[in-house]
């Protein structure tokens, strides 16, 4: 039998409201590579040297938590260490990144 | 253990590649279109060791960790 158009109706409510995060769930459920699930970052100063004294260079310390969707229990953790070279580096690559999104990606 | 009590034991980052790419669909959805940002990194210990990590970002995930990027430039200016 077919539906009722109260049926239908509700169905369509249903859907309107809940259609993003349906999708987006199904979207997450197709990633099986390693997700990140966390970033955290601190800044740390060299102050001085046994060579250099007053030197004060920052340098970034980054950890990043990544997870395996296969194996949740699992999380990777790196840590490393990026200099100012390196994190402009970093940025040009995010500019990089978004550029292309913006030109690729209508959303 | 918060990353401000860890002792310094970070390798260098010598390495980042990043693409992006759009899920177009699968088969539990014939319509994902889905763009997003798979990144690896190579990092050095200590001792010279390269590990490689890799990891899928969706697009807000990737924001997000380009916002954290740029907040740490900015605050490395200050210094």
């Amino acid at each position: 039998a077919a539906m009722t158009e109260e049926e239908a109706s509700a169905y369509r409510k249903f859907w309107k409201v809940h259609k993003n995060k349906i999708h987006d769930t199904l979207v997450s459920k197709t990633n099986w590579n390693n997700s990140l699930k966390k970033v955290s970052w601190r800044i740390d100063v060299k102050s001085q040297s046994k060579s250099a004294e007053n030197i004060n260079e920052p340098s970034a310390i980054v950890e990043l938590q990544i997870e395996n969707p296969e194996e949740s229990q699992k999380t990777e953790v790196v840590q490393f260490e990026m200099d100012e070279s390196r994190l402009a580096h970093v940025l040009q690559n995010m500019k990089d990144i978004e550029d292309q999104i913006v030109q690729y990606c209508q959303q | 253990m918060d990353l401000s009590e860890r002792g310094l034991t970070a390798g260098k980052l010598v390495d980042m590649k990043w693409k992006l790419g759009v899920a177009v669909c699968s088969d539990e959805c014939k319509s994902l279109n889905s763009p997003f940002v798979a990144m690896t990194l190579k990092v050095a210990d200590a001792s010279g060791k390269i590990s490689t990590h890799t990891f899928e970002l969706t697009i807000p995930q990737f924001q997000n960790f380009s916002e954290q990027m740029k907040d740490m430039a900015a605050r490395m200016e200050m210094i």
